[in-house]
């Protein structure tokens, strides 16, 4: 495995009480292949990617593992860390206009993500920072070199901030909510540009996202997320089509979809828990409707601990294997009325 | 940027006409009692104070005054002193060293200190060492000018001279011109008075300012491309977080131009700040009047200089 994390846990005290951002997060994703981590906002998902990165500030309480490449992260100094980040792991951010500085030129921008970790002549670096914006399929790069981020597009800026992440060939691309702030056209060209890079440098993608659609389309394996644990992990198959655990159910029913006739969307009732206040035991009981199918309250006890539920196919949940093939008739059955 | 600089001229220059605008209206029309009596004095006959009004101007109509009034102002004349009868503009300029000095020397000194105050204590936010410099500054800003300067005067001056180290004068201005050694032995303790609360006040600023900007996005891009802490602070961080801070110089370096009037009080410096409360004393109107509007040139211009330089810096103003 490229990319192996074990029992990630983010927390950040503060006055309401600990803040469990992440809280036991298990994923791994091999060289090549991308994992999507989706999720509700506050399910953890930035904290735990840019725990990855080593980014959080001395505050955060990051404990776990992190390897990347066989590099540990979690407890890696400083200076480590700055070697890794960029040459080996690179992030793509949500919104590409406030994560490029807005006084300098974008040429400067690239040439000095690369020559953070190149020894390089300026002239070189130029070049690689031309060859860089042809590559992510800018018109003009020579002009896109010159310009300042407010002066491009949206879907400009996020080719350009590809270009940025890619400057040093990293094996593992992180790609937080990369199309959140798109037009939808342009998020079609933008997913194809990752898909494309992929199949060319063949690095490993992380893919933060709440869009399932997104997912479908790029994803191999799925880590769904819910108040910073995973609840459910597994191939983009399985996910999709045998999902398992309750949370996936009510999440794949709020998605609008054109083959199926529904009267309304099915929300999840309740909202998110407090992350400073989790209940006790599974995270997701006071919203689950099965809860009450599971004996001795075990699901206000206990947390659930990762148990497969086929290949490569887990779940974190007390509801019995009966109770699931059921509940999952019934959730085909709702989604396969067709019009 | 040419477009910039000169909307932005003209801006300032709208400004101006209107704060002369409210000086005509103050002095020529709102006055209380009748200068043409100030200006010829207690004992002046009826006769000699028409001939003063009409010395002045002041029999003609309303409009006639304030094509008089401007003219005047566009060749900087802004007339005589009733009280020495020296040309007002003359009298300003031979104050304005004193003020310069104290106005560019105690914000240079607040900026060198407070800036690196400021980031320092905002890179260890929630620190004791925060704490303690959030501490300082609010102290500083806390006491009066008045308060500040005295203590000064009586520490640095008063103690130190009786211990038999006469290091600071007790006031007085030298030219830099005449002795640069004097001049500077003349300001410190002027300059200090006024660094004080300056301090306190751009250091929180700074602080706040820079704690903004490393929560942006744009320094937790540049720590992802795996640059170095230093250049993420000083090529990243930095030259946003100091908008405000320059904002903020240039309201107080204009304001501090057209004169201070507490520290220079204390430490005898006569510059246009003192020129101004004598005025007021004595109500000398044309004075006063100036110093009103050189002090609002200053503002204005300094507030030019700053809006300049934050374009140079700041591309989405420069071509925004």
């Amino acid at each position: 495995m490229f990319v192996s994390v074990r029992d990630l846990k983010v927390h950040f005290p503060a006055e309401e009480g600990l803040i469990r951002a992440v809280d036991g997060l298990t994923f791994s994703v091999e060289s090549g292949k991308t994992l999507a981590i989706v999720g509700e906002s506050g399910s953890g998902k930035t904290a735990a990617s840019l725990a990855m990165l080593g980014l959080h500030g001395p505050r955060a309480q990051v404990s776990g593992e992190i390897s990347i490449g066989g590099e540990q992260i979690v407890g890696a100094s400083q200076t480590t860390l700055r070697q890794l980040r960029g040459e080996r792991m690179a992030m793509i951010f949500q919104d590409p206009l406030t994560a490029m500085h807005p006084y300098h030129r974008i040429g400067e921008q690239i040439i000095e993500a690369y020559r953070a970790h190149h020894r390089v002549s300026s002239k070189a670096a130029s070049q690689r920072a031309l060859d860089l914006l042809d590559r992510v399929g800018m018109a003009d790069p020579r002009r896109t070199f010159e310009s300042y981020p407010h002066q491009l597009s949206g879907g400009m800026r996020q080719r350009v901030m590809i270009a940025m992440a890619l400057s040093c060939d990293p094996q593992l691309l992180i790609a937080d909510e990369p199309t959140t702030a798109l037009d939808v056209t342009v998020q079609a060209q933008i997913l194809d540009l990752l898909k494309d890079l992929q199949r060319e440098f063949g690095s490993a993608i992380i893919l933060i996202t709440h869009d399932l659609g997104v997912v479908a389309e790029m994803a191999d394996d799925v880590a769904v997320m819910y108040a910073g644990r995973a609840v459910e992990t597994g191939s983009v198959r399985d996910v999709f089509y045998r999902p398992s655990h309750p949370y996936t159910w009510g999440l794949l029913e709020s998605v609008p979809r054109l083959d199926l006739h529904r009267e309304r969307l099915t929300a999840i009732p309740g909202s998110p828990p407090a992350l400073a206040a989790l209940p006790r035991g599974c995270a997701f009981r006071p919203r689950c409707a099965f809860a009450a199918q599971v004996a001795d309250g075990r699901c206000a006890s206990d947390i659930p601990n990762a148990h497969d539920v086929g290949e490569n196919h887990a779940i974190r949940c007390h509801l019995s294997e009966a109770a699931r093939s059921e509940a999952r008739a019934l959730h085909a059955a709702s989604t396969e009325t067709k019009p | 940027m040419l477009r910039f600089i000169l909307r932005r001229t003209l801006f300032g220059l709208l400004t101006l006409w209107l704060i002369t605008l409210a000086v005509f209206v103050l002095f020529y029309m709102a006055t209380p009692g009748d200068p043409a009596l100030m200006f010829a004095g207690e004992f002046a006959t009826a006769d000699q104070i028409a001939m003063v009004r009409a010395r002045l101007g002041l029999d003609q109509p309303v409009h006639i005054q304030y094509l008089r009034y401007m003219w005047a102002l566009l060749h900087f004349d802004f007339g005589m002193s009733f009280v020495n009868q020296e040309e007002v503009l003359t009298t300003i300029l031979r104050r304005m060293p004193a003020t310069i000095s104290l106005a560019l020397g105690s914000v240079g000194i607040w900026l060198l200190v407070a800036i690196p105050a400021g980031i320092f204590s905002a890179r260890r936010s929630g620190q004791a060492s925060d704490r303690l410099i959030t501490m300082m500054a609010l102290a500083g800003m806390s006491f009066p000018t008045f308060v500040v300067g005295t203590l000064l005067f009586y520490v640095f001056f008063f103690l130190l001279t009786n211990a038999g180290f006469p290091v600071f004068p007790s006031g007085g201005f030298v030219p830099i011109t005449r002795d640069p050694g004097e001049w500077l032995r003349h300001m410190l303790l002027p300059w200090a008075t006024l660094a004080v609360v300056g301090t306190g006040t751009y250091t929180r600023i700074a602080r706040g300012s820079m704690l903004e900007t490393l929560n942006q996005d744009y320094v937790r891009t540049a720590r992802a491309k795996g640059l170095g802490e230093r250049r993420v602070m000083y090529k990243h961080a930095l030259p946003p977080a100091m908008t405000p801070v320059m904002t903020l110089v240039g309201l107080d370096l204009g304001g501090l131009l057209g004169g201070t009037i507490i520290t220079e009080r204390i430490w005898g410096l006569n510059g246009v700040g003192s020129l101004a409360v004598q005025a007021v004393e004595t109500g000398d109107l044309p004075v006063i009047m100036g110093t009103v509007l050189i002090a609002a040139l200053f503002v204005v211009l300094a507030n030019l200089l700053v809006d300049v330089l934050q374009a140079l810096r700041d591309p989405r103003v420069r071509l925004g």
